[in-house]
């Protein structure tokens, strides 16, 4: 490497990006933590009356968090393995195919791009008691109507509709990883593997699967991790009360989070961090947990 | 079992890669395809194989037509050019992999891939994963998997091109060895023409999609059917010279030099570098221009009339660089090519 | 015997075309409802069985969901969001990325671990303390607390820095020889040649400031129009009628304007975007 005398000259380089990354992220990192532990904080003038664990106290107390942590996790078990089998099976099923294999890859990947907000009202039409689509073609088979998210509605029927919309937008990106991986597998396994007169599930689970275990593996932890931050869809679909129906509170751990901070109660900004901490090692934990389980499966 | 191709046609989008191709492999016998790269040879493996699909033709084994068998019903064996090893399987997972697909207990298809290494002569290596073996090393796991199902034909793509020169010599060997253990019938494709002189029964030489000459080794050396496979084959390769034919003399610059039984025309001329003979009284001509000393043999360059000649000479002689030659050939052997087309003139 | 293989292979093949199609109009169906309602007139809106076509389409209905809302400043806001951002990210990003791909200096390789492992991080974790610099800074309501914390981003550093690191060294060291300077050097060829990264890297951000809703929701009030984006805006436009009853066909209009742009963008540039998501993961 080329002799540069001037350390100075590289942090200079850098410097543009590591002030903002220290102001919005390294900093915030610190402070938020240190903040969860504060008593009566206020971040307008920055006074406190001390550390304690209070505030994680009243976390695990509190039944609007436990409401929040049981539909995140039902939302999360259900949505990412559904989400992640249905991938795999279309981008196999897409790497199979010559003709319309770009239309139809194009078609996958549309709900990539789109805004949640927009595309919530969609889905909120959609699930429309009277008018929606869903109840439409359902009726052609004799089920439903379902109430879906209305004022009637069960919490199962408005998990579902959270659950489907997560579904439906979490694909494009899953099938686009897992496209480009099985892009990357040598076509001579699968020749190999046909003279061989392999039977073709026989493939796609001895062959397919354990070579693109890597790309699954990666796309479990971040579809978790994803999965654990849902917010902005259940808010767009139920709107800011984020309730449906009767038993219907759906709203999540994010939406605690949010909730605690948007208050103006005293010490509300200290609650928020608190419950953000207790978020981030709830994912940690899980993300530990399916790094030890994939660390003897998975084959690099 | 033997293979048969009758009127074998393969028509990519722009290209006719295999042309008309009838030929037989015999049964029990180990046949080398070979030709320069884009001749055909590859292609016509993988239509063996059933990998692609004929676009005519007819493909036999024994007297029943595969042509439109899918390859997993045929009972082949191949081994890749990168012998497509599971990475993620064991050496015996990867052998005992086809064996499993037939429903074989687990017991037999053991014992199976055990035999199977042991016959490639790496059944220490049965736990290990092909990342961890040396290229000759995963070519035995993908000769033992193609073999484990005993197949009734065994398909060889390039087999020895990914391996150094060293480890090149050593498993063609063991691929000779391996095909007389099992008496199976081995087709196998190669671009390197001593590759093929070295092992095979039978070799099909390929150019363009069109078989040139199928032949034993020695006698496509000895007796080629036209310039292509003469320069083919040999290693320095064939000297070629423009001649012409007047009055039954072959007349080579301007000189008259040996008599030949064939009507007036040009042709080429061509002689091994091996058959040069220094001789003061022999009928042609050379100027050398370089001389290399090569352990036992000297091997001199020359032009003849501007067209470069090699020969290879007793390192004994005396010659040097500026020296005129006069030489003969051994035993008389050359061959006479119709200057256009390259047909042998007999 | 022979008939028997192709038609299982054709069966098989049929199989897997009717199965990606059907969940190809699975996925398409929102699409289709948002646009097929925002075409219908008020009366077919209501319909009860809804039709699942029709020809009478009502374009005009984009012109007055559009008039009814303050769509034309979201728009301007957004477009000035984004460019902002953008901007800002290009240059933090590819200034950083050539110092951790070229430049040497003392603790480099422990600045980029210690970024990567940012990546780890839940933005949930940060934003509370953003939120409360930005309050304290008093920037709330103001277009800076939109683009401030967009202007770097530890992931589009590392997506470039690998580009970067592909570059031959040759290049660097012949440019040295030559007496050019780090800056033009950077300008001149690193740039030039890494190009497709830093338009997808373009492309990325500007979708994110497009899809923005939570930190704008945050940091800005919900009755102050002036910095408002699109999708807050969306969210807080009522589309409604006289008597206050929601005009869906004017909501998904709402939803289509929002939505239109964006899919062109994707449907032009996908490689780029398709390069940079499957390179490595960032969700939008």
């Amino acid at each position: 490497m080329f002799e540069n005398k001037h350390n100075w000259k590289g942090y200079l380089y850098l410097a543009p990006a590591l002030i903002l990354i220290l102001i919005f992220i390294i900093y915030p990192l610190f402070n938020t933590f240190l903040t969860s532990f504060k008593e009566n904080y206020q971040f307008m003038t920055g006074e406190y009356d001390g550390f304690s664990i209070q505030h994680y106290m009243d976390v695990f107390k509190s039944s609007k968090f436990k409401v929040a942590f049981k539909n995140t996790m039902i939302l999360t078990i259900i949505s990412v393995p559904v989400s992640i089998v249905i991938a795999l099976l279309i981008s196999v099923g897409l790497n199979s195919i010559k003709r319309l294999q770009g239309f139809l890859q194009t078609i996958f990947f549309l709900p990539y791009v789109t805004n949640v907000i927009a595309i919530g009202l969609v889905f909120q039409f959609m699930f429309n008691h009277n008018y929606g689509i869903i109840n439409t073609v359902i009726g052609w088979f004799g089920i439903g109507p379902v109430h879906w998210m209305d004022a009637y509605a069960s919490y199962g029927e408005a998990m579902a509709v959270i659950i489907i919309y997560s579904i439906w937008s979490s694909l494009p990106f899953k099938i686009m990883v897992f496209l480009s991986g099985l892009q990357t597998i040598d076509k001579q396994y699968y020749q190999a593997a046909q003279i061989d007169a392999t039977p073709k599930w026989r493939v796609f689970l001895r062959i397919t699967v354990p070579l693109l275990s890597p790309m699954i593996m990666y796309i479990t932890i971040t579809s978790f991790m994803g999965a654990f931050k849902t917010y902005e869809h259940v808010l767009s679909l139920f709107g800011d009360g984020g309730t449906a129906g009767d038993p219907g509170n759906l709203k999540t751990m994010v939406w605690y989070i949010y909730e605690a901070l948007d208050s103006s109660k005293k010490g509300s900004v200290a609650v928020a961090s608190a419950s953000a901490v207790v978020l981030f090692i709830v994912i940690m934990i899980f993300t530990a947990i399916q790094m030890y389980i994939n660390k003897k499966r998975v084959h690099y | 079992m033997e293979v048969r191709l009758e009127g074998l046609t393969k028509k990519f989008t722009d290209v006719v890669a295999v042309d008309n191709v009838s030929v037989v492999f015999p049964s029990g016998k180990l046949t080398g395809l070979l030709g320069p790269s884009g001749c055909g040879k590859s292609t016509t493996l993988f239509l063996l194989a059933g990998l692609y699909n004929p676009t005519e033709g007819k493909i036999f084994f024994g007297d029943e037509e595969v042509t439109e068998i899918p390859p997993e019903k045929r009972g082949i064996g191949l081994v890749f050019q990168n012998y497509a090893l599971y990475p993620h399987m064991s050496v015996e997972k990867n052998i005992m992999f086809p064996l499993e697909n037939m429903k074989m207990p687990k017991a037999e298809a053991k014992q199976i891939a055990y035999e199977m290494a042991k016959l490639v002569q790496i059944e220490e290596l049965l736990d290990r994963k092909p990342k961890q073996l040396s290229g000759g090393q995963q070519q035995r796991v993908a000769i033992a998997r193609a073999l484990a199902k005993k197949p009734r034909v065994l398909l060889l793509d390039e087999p020895l091109s990914n391996l150094d020169a060293r480890l090149r010599l050593q498993t063609r060997e063991e691929i000779k060895r391996i095909q007389r253990e099992t008496g199976i019938t081995t087709i196998f494709v190669t671009h390197d023409q001593e590759e093929a002189m070295s092992i095979s029964d039978q070799i099909i030489v390929m150019e363009k999609g069109i078989i040139n000459q199928v032949d034993l080794p020695q006698k496509l050396y000895n007796d080629p059917i036209n310039l292509f496979v003469a320069k083919f084959l040999g290693n320095p390769p064939i000297n070629v010279v423009e001649a012409e034919i007047v009055n039954k003399v072959l007349v080579v610059n301007n000189k008259k030099t040996i008599k030949v039984d064939l009507p007036n025309q040009k042709v080429k001329l061509g002689f091994r570098p091996e058959d040069v003979r220094i001789d003061p009284n022999g009928p042609l001509e050379a100027n050398i221009y370089m001389v290399e000393m090569v352990g036992r043999d000297t091997s001199i360059l020359c032009t003849i009339n501007n067209e470069k000649i090699r020969g290879i000479i007793d390192s004994e002689i005396e010659v040097n660089v500026g020296d005129n030659i006069k030489f003969d050939l051994r035993k008389q052997r050359f061959y006479l090519f119709e200057y256009n087309t390259g047909a042998r003139l007999r | 015997m022979r008939e028997n293989y192709k038609l299982w292979y054709y069966l098989r093949k049929s199989l897997v075309y009717f199965l990606l199609i059907f969940a190809a109009v699975l996925v398409f169906i929102p699409f289709y409802w948002m646009i097929l309602t925002a075409l219908k007139s008020d009366y077919a809106v209501e319909l009860v069985p809804p039709e699942m076509f029709t020809w009478d389409l009502h374009f005009k209905n984009f012109i007055d969901a559009y008039k009814s809302t303050r769509f034309d400043l979201y728009f301007r806001n957004t477009l000035f969001v984004a460019f902002c951002s953008t901007t800002g990210t290009v240059i933090t990003t590819v200034l950083a990325s050539f110092a951790f791909a070229r430049l040497e200096f003392k603790g480099r390789d422990t600045i980029f671990m210690l970024l990567l492992a940012t990546m780890m991080i839940p933005g949930e974790m940060l934003i509370i303390t953003n939120f409360v610099t930005i309050k304290n800074w008093q920037l709330d309501d103001t277009f800076a607390a939109l683009i401030l914390p967009f202007m770097t981003s530890v992931f589009y550093i590392f997506f470039l820095r690998q580009t970067f690191k592909q570059i031959p060294n040759e290049l660097y060291l012949a440019a040295k020889v030559d007496g050019t300077s780090d800056f033009k050097y950077l300008l001149k060829i690193m740039v030039p040649i890494a190009k497709p990264t830093i338009l997808t890297i373009i492309i990325l951000s500007a979708i994110g400031s497009w899809n923005a809703y939570v930190w704008p929701n945050l940091v800005t009030s919900l009755s102050n129009e002036s910095v408002k984006l699109i999708s807050n805006g969306l969210r807080s436009s009522a589309f409604v009628d006289d008597l206050g009853r929601v005009k869906y066909n004017w909501q998904m209009a709402g939803s289509t304007i929002v939505t239109i742009p964006i899919l062109i963008v994707f449907l032009t540039l996908k490689k780029y975007i398709i390069r940079g998501v499957s390179r490595s993961g960032i969700k939008g």
